[in-house]
């Protein structure tokens, strides 16, 4: 039974899918609810702190729907570059097949991330169009897939980066959570848009690509959303930058990723 | 067949590199038992790692024709927040059997490890025992033609060992095993040829007995 390579890694990769599904889904009851549960908690923190502080939109966008379609993709990417970066430690007793590969239990978490992304903005959509009476419509369909496929591309490289240097470096794993993630929460245009910053700040924040996919998916959900000097191209750049640097990563050290 | 082409392995340590095997080409002689004996910390473990693909020389090659297992033993392999089931599922999915075929070997490891209701608790309950049946039973719902066991056959129930000495044994005339054990009767009953593991060198005796006499000198030593 010789199997090609890719067949291997497509067994692996859906097998390890099923596993994190148990493992993250399994445990609670209602555990798909939590899922959608997270992102609502921060939608709803935020509105109320801007409603007492007598904000109701952002150039002319509900506050709900502002926080919404900034959070979503931005805690996509926090929680998917996370996942990633303890996706060996947390599968190392499966090392022990020497069919998975330490690169096939990253891939499975960013499809199941990517899922959960998809399904929790839908959902949330749904009901803020459905229950709460927004104008939900998408200004520019084409361009917020755009976006969100450099997203994606980009998570997979921070992601695929993570994993390699969080396993050889502990280090890492403690402090890329506390020294970027966090601060980034504040400067990455889920909280206010890059157009309430002074305009002479506007190229510190703008070396963040993370603030100009969350600009973007704003200019590309609601029409006449002011932005500042925001580039795709930047972020396709950088989505294929760090792409590289992953897998040139990955491609150097796997090895001494497994053995012991 | 396995064929080792100038092996080196060695773990980094604060005091220089600890070598588990230095330079090492042999073949292993094919249709035969093979027992592995040394002394703790020689790397008897690590040798099978390497002969299971989970871990990889630091110079020079393995070949290997032929399927064989995993490392089966105590440590690793499973996920202890899954169940015996989800567990043996994910094995046999990453072999790339289809829905039916894992169903049909879940079917055949519940009955094999007779861990009952406990085949539907986390692992993480389990005893050693219960995790060696898991483990064994497993790896007997495939076919392969080399088993790897790690001290394994030594947990379990007197009966649940006479059970899985039998299925080897059925097992064993198509398939072979290598063999980590410390316990000398076992391996003496068990296999044909023996491999003394020493200080980085690999010594191959054609008789089970004379490796361990070779090993029994190096005790006394």
């Amino acid at each position: 039974m010789a199997r090609s390579p890719f067949e291997i890694q497509k067994a692996v990769v859906f097998a390890l899918f099923v596993r994190e599904l148990k493992t993250r889904f399994g445990k609670y009851r209602m555990g798909y609810v939590w899922a959608l549960l997270e992102p609502m908690a921060h939608v709803i923190v935020l509105a109320l702190i801007w409603s007492a502080m007598g904000r109701t939109e952002f150039s002319g966008i509900p506050l709900a729907l502002f926080l919404a379609t900034g959070i979503v993709p931005y805690l996509f990417f926090q929680k998917t570059a996370t996942q990633c970066m303890n996706a060996i430690e947390s599968n190392r007793g499966l090392f022990n097949y020497r069919q998975v590969r330490p690169v096939d239990p990253v891939l499975a978490r960013i499809i199941l991330e990517s899922i959960v992304y998809f399904a929790s903005y839908l959902v949330l959509l749904f009901i803020a169009g459905w229950f709460l009476g927004y104008d939900v419509r998408i200004h520019d369909l084409l361009g917020l897939i755009m976006i969100n496929a450099l997203l994606f591309l980009l998570t997979f490289g921070i992601g695929l980066t993570l994993s390699v240097y969080g396993t050889l470096y502990p280090e890492v794993m403690k402090l890329v959570p506390m020294l970027v993630f966090r601060p980034m929460y504040f400067i990455s245009g889920i909280l206010f848009p890059l157009s309430v910053v002074p305009t002479e700040y506007h190229h510190w924040l703008l070396w963040n690509p993370l603030l100009h996919v969350v600009e973007l998916n704003h200019v590309y959900y609601f029409r006449g959303f002011e932005t500042g000097n925001v580039s795709l191209l930047f972020v396709a750049l950088f989505a294929l930058g760090s792409a590289t640097f992953g897998l040139l990563s990955y491609r150097g050290n796997w090895v001494r990723m497994v053995s012991t | 067949m396995i064929r080792m082409e100038n092996v080196t392995k060695f773990y980094a340590s604060p005091k220089g590199r600890k070598y588990v095997l230095r330079d090492v080409s042999l073949e292993f002689p094919s249709m035969c038992n093979i027992g592995i004996l040394g002394r703790n910390g020689m790397g008897k473990s690590t040798l099978l790692r390497l002969l299971g693909g989970i871990d990889y020389p630091n110079r020079g090659h393995i070949h290997i024709d032929g399927s064989i297992s995993w490392p089966m033993g105590l440590q690793g392999g499973v996920q202890g927040s899954l169940s015996g089931r989800d567990n043996a599922r994910f094995v046999c999915r990453i072999f790339g059997d289809n829905e039916q075929e894992v169903e049909r070997k879940i079917d055949f490891i519940l009955e094999f490890s007779e861990l009952g209701d406990y085949f539907d608790m986390p692992v993480k309950t389990y005893s050693n025992g219960m995790r060696a049946r898991l483990s064994f039973a497993t790896s007997m719902a495939f076919d392969f033609d080399i088993y790897l066991m790690d001290e394994i056959t030594a947990v379990g129930d007197q009966r649940f060992k006479e059970k899985s000495r039998a299925a080897l044994q059925e097992k064993k005339d198509k398939a072979k095993i290598i063999k980590v054990s410390h316990n000398m009767q076992e391996l003496i009953r068990d296999c044909d040829v023996g491999i003394y593991l020493e200080d980085g060198n690999m010594h191959i005796f054609d008789d089970i007995e004379a490796a361990v006499a070779a090993y029994r000198k190096g005790q006394a030593a």
